[in-house]
């Protein structure tokens, strides 16, 4: 049988979509024959090929969505050789392919060519019809990254069916100097830092490949508040020198304690005096150049600094609460925008001291903006319920908030946004930070990602940007495969999400994987993991002796995995034994989490850094060959940052 | 200034081009802002942005390439924001894209990210036009290969100039399980077998990657024989062993009869048995399987069909002594001719001079159709030979079946050459072999560069059209150097040894480059290629490798190496990531060489059991990087080349073809 691909939109992601289909086509069938592609404006041969476009261009109906350029819908309609592949915009139309494989039983399991399963089999005709549940469906960079693995999983999000890449910072040479100087890994490899000029290269390469796909590209985030006053900030919280300030724009920073510098040497954590008018127009200035600059900017994020109790004290600061000034220089930039007929969609971004809704100023162009949420402080410990009682939110104090972990009391603060913010919201979540380290079984986290999903719509958003990895794929995907799935369909069950993953993942070890997971799930119990159960707080945030029992389980249990996995990792289907693999070194990786716990719950702190730091440098010989699924630095700052900071040693000229 | 990209051609690789284009004006312009790609076909403006298409479609004259389909012609006429950007063929426009970036400071060293050279500069205008001096500019694969290094082998072959990708096989299986089942050090990885179905996935893949390049698509080579033999195209993918004493009367009656019996060759070798050539059954079986096959395919450029491999392995009967070996094949190869012919498809077809082959045809001679293309294959040579043309006079061996063995050197093939393309004016493609096992052989890496520069010109000299390199993938340890002499000769015979070294060394090294440059030049001397390769011998009794005056240069070795590891852990970071690349490769190379020189002090002394068992733990010992270096470094070929060629004393192993 002949196949044929016709393109009867011309844009770049539909020629590539066009080439996709042909390689997984050729893939699936290997005896077809050659694919031709063609292009047929106007007039497409639906009965003689596979026909590729915007459903616009098809003269589809779209009215099921409020913005086609946003909201994706993928339509296929086609026989066993023939018919309509299509989306509600060109990126939906390379999802919609995507869909077309996978309803023919392709899947898409970690980023790389290893994560493909493609069956060999005869394609067949496939009718679905969908518009994605959430409207935004995204991955920001994170952890420590390098320019193989950020390609990779730009390459990934539209097979997933995530929608959105978003690039943290002007130049986010912080992540990738993680990877590149191997921090937490120096004993085993030699450190290979790499310079802004590079990073900034690599981020436009990344822009290019995101844009070649049509996927939304979401840009920057913090650091404005600095840039606008030519402060270099390129290294995002790492101190720079006071000196580093111009003295032009000292004083436009916020005023804290009487003085007005870096907010504790982070550029990106320094606010500036945002009742400053002149300060207003040069910040508006800034983000109006760089939107003219950078047209791919699909939404342009403008955020205050990091950090929190940073702002400014002034006089004249204190007449208004944080959040109305940021509104009314939001206004003001979208007054500018307007002016100049710039079209720039603009995130602002709630969280800290925005989380409190504004009082006097209100947001003026829904059309312009859309509000971003961080949870960031939230344990994960459960989902959201329900919104609390609104009058027991905490009273905002200059400077003097605490750190929200409640995630009804961010959610509930949403809602009061939402009374002076009609416009659309997105939640930018934290999953895939350091936070699924403290599950070494995946499967409490991995529910929890389904359940916060299941109640994203109601607490008021619109969707996800996940600030994660790009390598949280150890000791598999799932956790990712749950967030994408449910993402754009919520009636998915999470048993029949899990048991896909699995299927194809481990195949006909699938009950033993998840049982053995299983188990690591219980002893490792997740809320304890992450410091919530110690039974004596005063001895630490992990001191529970009665877990000594368990822990010391671990041993045998991985054991019993390790040879069961050394008999049966080998397996017809390339990802499976990828799978397998990665299993095996997770075993590794538990046993000696279970060995360093051992310690961890009786509170003997120094025995615990001890084997710590043994931990991280005995594990940290397998990353070069698992890199692609596993960020061993951001595990191990999980590690330090929350159970044993470990005892670094001087590695200098290890890896040699 | 903005940037703007148009399209007048409508094909894949030019669209591929443009984003290209793109990806690299970003990356050298970071602030430049977007770049808004459209098509304009037919109407070029060409003052408000570059524009992207066939020459022909601009008008530009073509007519010094004798088939614009397969000849190259980069043409670029630009100023620094605006021009014409083109080629000859869909893939040409991709390559002039590439020479564009290139002649504004671009360089691909590696393949992969890290082996971009991209500075950080405003464009400039570029006038560039030339036709390659070599129509076929090519690299297949061979040694351990991952598919990850055959797509980056991909993307990276246009990048320097290649314009021919070859996959061997039907199931390019046997190279792809070398790498992933880690053979030769499984010590270190735990193996990962892929199956069958896998690789042809892959493979497919890999055709997709080289169609969206327009790059030439060679297929195949040795395994035709798996009908007539009734076997699947699997087991003769690769050097398959299957057992004799169960082959089928009438299958038996089609294959070679040597020492009076019909079976697999080398003891049940599918791959290195030949059919009876003159059984007409068997060659219509065959025929009808390359026919096929053909017809199947039509995204191939060139369907390579070679007989088995190995040598001395051709039928003896009665009936195929009335031909030689040779005018058997063209007999064969007309009546594959005659069919394609009589079917309508033009399907071309490369026939290989190798082995036996090379002999060239008394008696029969191959249409001149325009079909065919000549493969001349002098494996077995030797690269520490200077041969600048075709000999002045060679006197040929006389053949005789299975009796006389294939020519060595590199003068005798060019000879056999000569004889061939007395009779036969069609293209000529030279199959050469400096990446399969015999760079190892030049530690330094300084010699070799030189001798595939010497090498390519003399084969233009002599007027082939053209090489393909079976070679690794991964042949760029502990830098790519040959690679580039390789590709750019080929583009431009005319080109200065020297200044191509310099330019390649200047980027992968920056200012450490006369330091490292240095101390591989001494290593080069110290380690002697003659000897490396087996011609150094001070006593032939004793062996190849037995020369006790060489254990002074192989002690000197250590003193090199320690200032260098020195030198290098004090340079190695640098703002080029390139160069920090670059030095991190030659570091583990010193402890390549440090460990190599233990072994052959030994070895040139006669004591090869204590060389040997040296050599066994150094390929243990030196594995352990392969994780991180394995885009650039393949060690299960470079063990393979120390076991059977040096320290088993294995002499030469004919897989490879």
């Amino acid at each position: 049988m002949a196949y044929k691909i016709y393109k009867i939109t011309d844009c770049a992601p539909v020629d590539y979509a066009a080439e996709e289909l042909k390689k997984y086509l050729r893939m699936m069938m290997p005896e077809c024959g050659d694919i031709k592609i063609e292009r047929a404006f106007g007039k497409p041969p639906v009965n003689d090929g596979f026909v590729l476009g915007t459903m616009q261009d098809l003269g589809l109906d779209v009215s099921e969505v409020e913005i086609p350029d946003l909201d994706d819908i993928l339509h296929i309609d086609t026989t066993d050789t023939a018919g309509i592949i299509s989306g509600s915009n060109p990126r939906s139309v390379l999802m919609a392919v995507y869909r077309f494989l996978r309803e023919n039983g392709c899947r898409w399991l970690y980023p790389g060519v290893d994560g493909e399963y493609i069956p060999m089999q005869t394609i067949k005709g496939v009718k679905f019809h969908k518009a994605a549940d959430m409207r935004y469906r995204g991955w920001c960079n994170e952890g420590s990254e390098s320019q193989q693995c950020m390609l990779e999983t730009i390459e990934f999000s539209p097979k997933v069916g995530l929608n959105v890449y978003m690039i943290e910072f002007f130049n986010p040479h912080f992540y990738y100097d993680y990877y590149y100087s191997h921090v937490n890994n120096e004993a085993n490899r030699l450190p290979e830092p790499v310079t802004h000029d590079q990073v900034l290269q690599w981020k436009r390469m990344c822009e290019s490949e995101i844009e070649k796909r049509g996927l939304q590209f979401h840009d920057i985030g913090h650091g404005w508040s600095t840039y606008a006053f030519d402060i270099t900030n390129n290294d995002a919280w790492k101190p720079i020198s006071e000196d580093d300030v111009p003295e032009a724009s000292r004083q436009y920073l916020a005023e804290i304690d009487g003085k007005r510098g870096l907010f504790h040497g982070a550029a990106v954590n320094t606010q500036f005096c945002m009742s400053n008018p002149e300060a207003r127009r040069i910040f508006v200035d800034s983000v109006i150049d760089y939107a003219i600059k950078h047209p791919n900017v699909t939404y342009l994020h403008v955020w205050m600094a990091d950090n929190f109790n940073n702002h400014c004290e002034c006089e004249e600061c204190r007449k208004m609460i944080p959040s109305d000034w940021y509104v009314k220089l939001l206004n003001e930039l979208d007054d500018e925008l307007t002016r100049l007929s710039l079209d720039t969609r603009i995130v602002f971004a709630i969280g800290f001291e925005t989380a409190w809704a504004p009082i006097k100023e209100k947001l003026r162009n829904s059309d312009r903006f859309l509000g971003l949420h961080g949870p960031l402080g939230r344990r994960y410990i459960r989902t959201f319920t329900d919104f609390i009682d609104e009058s027991k939110l905490p009273v905002y104090q200059r400077n003097n908030i605490v750190q929200e972990k409640n995630i009804e009391t961010f959610f509930t603060f949403i809602k009061k946004w939402h009374d002076v913010w009609p416009g659309p919201m997105v939640c930018y979540e934290y999953h895939f930070y350091i936070y699924h380290y403290y599950d070494i079984g995946t499967l409490y986290y991995a529910k929890r990602i389904y359940e916060d999903i299941q109640t994203l719509e109601r607490a008021g958003f619109n969707g996800y940007i996940e600030d994660g990895s790009q390598r949280p794929f150890f000791p598999n995907g799932l956790n990712m495969f749950i967030y994408a799935e449910t993402l754009f369909d919520r009636s998915k069950k999470f048993e029949d999400l899990l048991d896909e993953y699995y299927s194809y993942a481990y195949g006909e070890h699938k009950e033993f994987v998840k049982n053995y997971m299983k188990e690591l799930s219980a002893i490792f119990e997740f809320p304890y993991m992450n410091g919530m159960m110690p039974t004596d707080k005063s001895k630490g945030d992990h001191y529970d002796p009665a877990r000594l029992e368990s822990f010391r389980r671990v041993g045998e249990i991985t054991k019993k995995a390790r040879e069961y996995i050394l008999a049966n990792y080998k397996s017809a289907d390339r990802v499976k034994t990828v799978s397998m693999i990665l299993l095996l070194r997770h075993t590794e990786y538990a046993e000696q989490a279970g060995e360093l716990m051992e310690l961890v719950c009786q509170g003997l702190t120094d025995e615990a850094n001890e084997r710590a730091e043994r931990f991280y440098e005995s594990f940290g010989r397998h990353e070069a060959e698992i890199e692609r699924y596993y960020d061993h630095g951001l595990c191990v700052m999980g590690w330090r940052h929350r159970i044993a900071k470990g005892k670094k040693r001087n590695t200098e000229a290890a890896g040699v | 200034m903005t940037y703007k990209i148009y399209k007048i051609t409508d094909c894949s690789p030019v669209d591929y081009a443009a984003e290209e284009l793109k990806k690299y004006l970003r990356m050298m312009m970071p602030e430049a802002g977007d770049i808004k790609i459209e098509r304009a076909c037919g109407k070029a403006p060409v003052n408000d942005g570059f524009v992207l298409g066939l020459m022909q479609d601009f008008g530009i004259d073509t007519s010094e390439a004798k088939d614009i389909e397969l000849d190259d012609i980069l043409h670029i006429d630009t100023t620094d924001n605006a021009g014409i950007i083109a080629g000859s063929n869909p893939r040409s426009v991709l390559m002039a894209v590439y020479r564009f970036l290139r002649e504004n400071g671009c360089r691909w060293l590696y393949p992969g990210i890290d082996g971009e050279y991209i500075p950080m500069q405003t464009v400039h205008g570029v006038k560039f036009h030339k036709i390659a001096d070599m129509r076929y500019r090519g690299w297949c694969n061979e040694g351990s290969e991952s598919q990850q290094c055959m797509i980056e082998t991909i993307e990276f072959a246009p990048k320097i100039g290649l314009n021919v990708y070859m996959i061997e096989f039907f199931y390019p299986y046997f190279y792809y399980n070398a790498y992933y089942s880690h053979i030769n050090n499984e010590k270190n990885r735990l193996p990962e077998p892929v199956t069958y179905e896998q690789v042809l996935q892959w493979k497919r893949m890999c055709e997709v990657e080289i169609g969206k390049r327009g790059l030439q698509f060679h297929d195949i080579g040795h395994g035709w024989t798996f009908d007539a033999f009734e076997r699947t195209k699997k087991e003769l993918s690769g050097w398959v062993r299957l057992k004799n004493d169960d082959i089928p009367d009438h299958v038996r009656e089609r294959m070679a009869l040597i020492d009076g019996k019909r079976q697999y060759f080398h003891n049940g070798i599918t791959l290195d048995t030949n059919i009876c050539m003159s059984n007409e059954e068997a060659r219509a079986i065959l025929v009808n399987s390359v026919i096929e096959y053909a017809e199947k395919s039509p995204n191939i450029d060139y369907l390579h069909v070679t007989l088995a491999d190995s040598s001395m392995n051709r039928c003896e009967c009665e009936n195929c002594a009335k031909y030689s070996p040779t005018e058997w094949y063209v007999i064969m190869l007309n009546e594959i001719d005659d069919e394609l012919t009589h079917r309508g498809l033009d399907t071309r077809i490369v026939f290989a001079a190798y082995n036996e082959t090379m002999w060239a045809p008394k008696k029969v001679k191959l249409h001149e159709s325009g079909r065919f293309s000549l493969l001349f294959a002098p494996i077995g040579r030797r690269y520490n030979e200077e041969v600048t043309g075709f000999p002045e006079k060679i006197e040929l061996d006389e053949y005789v079946v299975n009796k006389t063995p294939s020519p060595r050197s590199l003068d005798k093939c060019l000879a056999h050459l000569k004889d061939w393309t007395n009779e036969w004016n069609g293209n000529q493609i030279c199959y050469e072999y400096h990446f399969y096992m015999n760079h190892y052989f030049d530690i330094g890496s300084t010699y070799f560069p030189k001798r595939i520069y010497k090498d390519v010109k003399t084969y233009q000299n002599v007027g082939l059209s053209g090489m393909i390199e079976d070679g690794s993938q991964r042949c760029f340890f502990p830098n790519g150097l040959c690679m580039w002499v390789y590709s750019n000769t080929a583009f431009d015979g005319s080109c200065d040894y020297d200044a191509l070294v310099d330019d390649y060394y200047s980027h992968i090294y920056g200012e450490h480059k006369d330091y490292v440059v240095g101390y591989l030049k001494k290593l080069t001397e110290l380690f002697n290629f003659d000897y490396m390769v087996g011609v150094g011998s001070a006593d032939k009794a004793k062996g190849d490798y037995y020369n006790p005056a060489m254990a002074e240069n192989f002690a000197a070795v250590k003193a090199v190496v320690d200032e260098a590891r020195d030198y290098i852990l004090k340079n190695y970071k640098n703002p080029d990531r390139v160069t920090t690349v670059s030095m991190i490769l030659a570091l583990r190379h010193l402890e390549f060489c440090e460990d190599m020189a233990k072994i052959l002090f030994h070895m040139c002394q006669g004591e090869v059991e204590t060389a040997s068992e040296l050599a066994e733990k150094f390929y243990d010992s030196f594995g352990r990087h392969e994780a991180e270096i394995d885009r650039y470094y393949d060690h299960n070929l470079a063990t393979r080349t120390w076991r059977e060629r040096i320290f088993k004393g294995v002499q030469i192993s004919f897989l490879g073809i």
